[in-house]
């Protein structure tokens, strides 16, 4: 039984040590500032280069974007689920996030490619050169990563004792007023928490960046722009790369950055979670 | 003759199927203290908050009948404007988690009042009333959280008369404190009586005779008996109410 | 006019719209494709080119991969979670197997198909299989298992526990015997969640058990199958611009299961409510 619960630690340091051990490989053929900061990935060129700083900057223009929308929308319904509906409605609404949780990405990233490509290119009011772009990827990403929002700001909001809010409303403060100035700077670090979580999952994400985001390895100047973040790189090109080729390696690092960046976010969010019980 | 503040006429509260208050029917006096008491259960916090509309806040909440304050009533008005005139302290103290200042003028800027000259009045008026500005005035600053138990419940009392409210409703302020703070707030009470109207919730029979003129009893739900207090106490008119202040029921 | 009711208006309406669109997304998924979901549909291979035909092998595949994790992660997990909940205490050890649990939670999910076919396909041998990918299912899925179980067994009133050692069982007898059953019903609920999520993911096994098309069904584990994901994925990818119509009831498939999963979990959460309130 012990072996069972440490089964899960043994699987966290076997994943670090089978992406890096083929991982910094590629430090032998390429180096270290190369392959971070040149937007030069090539890796398919006779003279391959192996730059993934273009590749960073389409997952962060995704990842920021999506966030920009989601957050917002997700901050309005949590307030809006943790003190304005009524019960049945709360139940129901809730229910539909959930359920939006669980829509499969690669249905997602399909009904992006189909329809709001098209939709992009036809009926948008800007001329843009191609429906596959980081707005695509972001609309479709937000669908993803709203629920997680709108529950953990939603609980972060009810955890808030309850007689801050009499206090308040006692003194004769609207509810509004009451929401804004007591109870959203007490749930401050339940919602740093869902941000964080939240953003996790939107820079993990791996089909629907795959199928919509463009695949253009280029640093976007619009939002319109396709790019290829860093997941899709590593989803796109696994199945045509030969087994410890150079370019093998190269992905398997990516894979490091990407366990890296995941790790940082989900140690961060602990630590917050801890420093806050204190 | 004495001021009526509160005037009920045939209030009836109920959570869902529960009916929690019976045909309660009484003139409240101003600028006295008027003590609710009653075996636990019997609906006295249930009615302190129908005075100021807090059970709005259930959602199987319903009532019928009036209560005037002051001639207008409550039941249909705003609850907002009608908490700035009747404020609220709570059983356990419920400081902001902000500065004692902060807390203090938290009321008045939520109603408008900008002025920092002017707040800066108000906080000290308000910590005077309640009897805190001596132990706190080079500390305005200070997270509230850092108060003692009863500093905090003085505060929360200051906080409750910065907005200039007419009646103080009080439910079970001492019961979660020491009995050097209670005492002190005791005191305090009696001295806040002379501007404001208090009514008192408590459990603590001997708390009620000590501090209040008028005395209301409450028993399942009925306003059994309402009178002042030396009167009740020295000749009751209900067999229920000289049971409770023989000490049968707890 | 009120500002309360005002700002209450309007966060009911951006909740209610987003709802609306969510729901009207998957309700067009679903019918869009259900005029193509027939018996000959569920059980035929797909046939010229993947224009006609049906996803029988697809829905084979799913369901091989889908057992093979389960067969990992509910054993695993739930031991691993009975070891946290009744057996450790708070020490170092039980803090690091909560926090790798954690990590492992907000990992990509293409870094699992990264290792996933580094340890099982290629240290391991099982090249891409059913038994490759399923077992990189089955990791994914890990942590959400445990945190479930573990929870579902924490809600066991200790009360239960006491009485059963009160009457000389020791403590393995106790929590096999007493405590498990007391909380089967919200495990269950949590496997079937966990089924819900692994269902749809297309990344983790699109490069270690996924097979684009095969003409026979898997013999063994050791060998490859379709899915339905991966299947959703080939058709959107390879036929970006006439939409092909069996696309169209895959998703639709795919999200009707979905979508049932998630009312069973309803259903039962519904249940657990109703027997607290008596």
């Amino acid at each position: 039984m012990t072996f069972a619960a440490l089964l899960t630690s043994i699987i966290v340091f076997g994943i670090f040590y089978f992406l890096v051990s083929d991982g910094v490989r590629i430090f032998g053929k390429i180096s270290l500032k190369d392959f971070f900061l040149s937007t030069r990935w090539y890796p398919t060129y006779e003279d391959a280069e192996f730059g993934i700083l273009a590749l960073l900057a389409g997952t962060l223009s995704v990842t920021g974007l999506t966030l920009a929308m989601a957050i917002p929308m997700g901050f309005i319904c949590a307030i809006f689920l943790a003190e304005f509906s009524g019960k049945k409605s709360h139940d129901a609404i809730k229910y539909i996030f959930e359920l939006m949780a669980g829509i499969p990405s690669v249905v997602l990233g399909s009904f992006g490619l189909k329809y709001v490509s098209r939709w992009l290119m036809e009926h948008f009011p800007l001329q843009i050169w191609t429906g596959l772009n980081v707005m695509n990827a972001s609309l479709m990403l937000s669908v993803l990563a709203m629920p997680y929002f709108v529950t953990l700001m939603e609980d972060a909001l009810r955890a808030v004792p309850i007689d801050q809010k009499e206090a308040s409303l006692a003194l004769g403060a609207n509810m509004t007023g009451t929401i804004f100035r007591i109870l959203l700077p007490q749930a401050r670090s339940g919602i740093l928490n869902a941000i964080i979580l939240g953003t996790n999952r939107v820079i993990g994400e791996t089909m629907v960046v795959l199928m919509i985001a463009g695949g253009a390895t280029m640093i976007p100047s619009s939002i319109f722009d396709p790019v290829r973040p860093l997941t899709s790189a590593i989803a796109g090109e696994m199945g045509e790369v030969e087994l410890g080729s150079t370019h093998y390696f190269a992905l398997f690092m990516i894979g490091v950055v990407l366990m890296v960046i995941s790790t940082a976010f989900t140690l961060i969010a602990m630590k917050l979670k801890r420093s806050k019980e204190k | 003759m004495e001021d009526t503040i509160f005037a009920i006429d045939k209030l009836n509260v109920f959570y869902g199927e529960k009916h929690a208050l019976k045909d309660v029917t009484c003139k409240i006096s101003r600028r006295k203290v008027t003590a609710v008491v009653g075996p636990s259960g019997c609906g006295k916090s249930t009615f302190l908050r129908t005075l100021n509309r807090m059970n709005d806040l259930i959602a199987s909440y319903r009532h019928t009948g009036s209560i005037k304050l002051l001639g207008k009533e409550t039941l249909t008005l705003d609850p907002v404007t009608l908490r700035k005139q009747v404020g609220m302290v709570f059983q356990k103290p419920n400081p902001f988690p902000k500065s004692i200042q902060d807390n203090v003028t938290y009321g008045p800027r939520v109603h408008g009042v900008k002025n920092r000259q002017r707040l800066k009045e108000i906080t000290e008026r308000s910590l005077k009333q309640a009897a805190l500005w001596d132990e706190v005035k080079d500390e305005l600053k200070k997270n509230a959280l850092n108060l003692s138990g009863g500093q905090q419940q003085r505060l929360c009392i200051a906080r409750a008369l910065s907005v200039e409210p007419e009646v103080l409703l009080l439910d079970e302020p001492t019961s979660a404190l020491d009995p050097i703070a209670t005492q002190k707030i005791e005191k305090l009470i009696e001295e806040l009586s002379e501007r404001y109207t208090i009514i008192i919730v408590t459990h603590n029979l001997q708390q009620a005779l000590r501090i209040s003129d008028y005395l209301m009893f409450f028993y399942v739900g009925e306003l059994v008996e309402f009178d002042a207090t030396e009167k009740i106490t020295t000749n009751p008119s209900d067999p229920r109410t000289s049971d409770y202040l023989r000490g049968i029921f707890s | 006019m009120n500002v309360d009711a005002i700002v209450k208006i309007i966060f009911a309406i951006v909740s209610y719209a987003l709802i609306g669109l969510i729901l009207a997304l998957i309700g067009f998924l679903i019918i869009n494709g259900l005029d193509d979901i027939s018996w000959e549909f569920l059980t035929t291979f797909p046939s010229n080119s993947m224009t006609e035909g049906g996803v029988w092998p697809a829905i084979v595949g799913t369901v091989y991969f889908v057992t093979v994790a389960l067969l990992f992660s509910i054993p695993v997990g739930i031991l691993a979670a009975i070891y946290l909940s009744e057996y450790s205490k708070d020490t170092a050890f039980r803090r690091l197997i909560l926090a790798a649990n954690n990590i492992l939670s907000g990992i990509p999910s293409v870094v699992f198909g990264l290792f996933g076919l580094s340890l099982f396909s290629i240290t391991f041998g099982f090249g891409t299989s059913v038994l490759a990918g399923g077992l990189t299912l089955g990791i994914m899925s890990l942590p959400y298992i445990i945190s479930n179980t573990h929870e579902s067994l924490i809600a066991v009133p200790e009360s239960y526990r006491e009485a059963s050692l009160a009457l000389g069982a020791n403590k393995a007898e106790t929590t096999f015997r007493i405590v498990l059953p007391a909380s089967f019903s919200r495990i269950l609920t949590g496997v079937i969640i966990a089924t819900g999520r692994i269902i749809g993911e297309t990344a983790p096994i699109l490069f270690t058990g996924a097979a684009f098309y095969i003409t026979r069904n898997p013999a063994g584990p050791f060998e490859p199958a379709m899915a339905l994901p991966t299947h959703i994925f080939v058709l959107s990818a390879v036929y970006p611009d006439n939409v092909t119509p069996k696309l169209e009831g895959s998703i639709s498939l795919l999200l009707i299961i979905v979508v049932v999963l998630f009312l069973l979990v309803a259903i039962r959460r519904k249940k657990e409510m109703k027997k607290l309130e008596v």
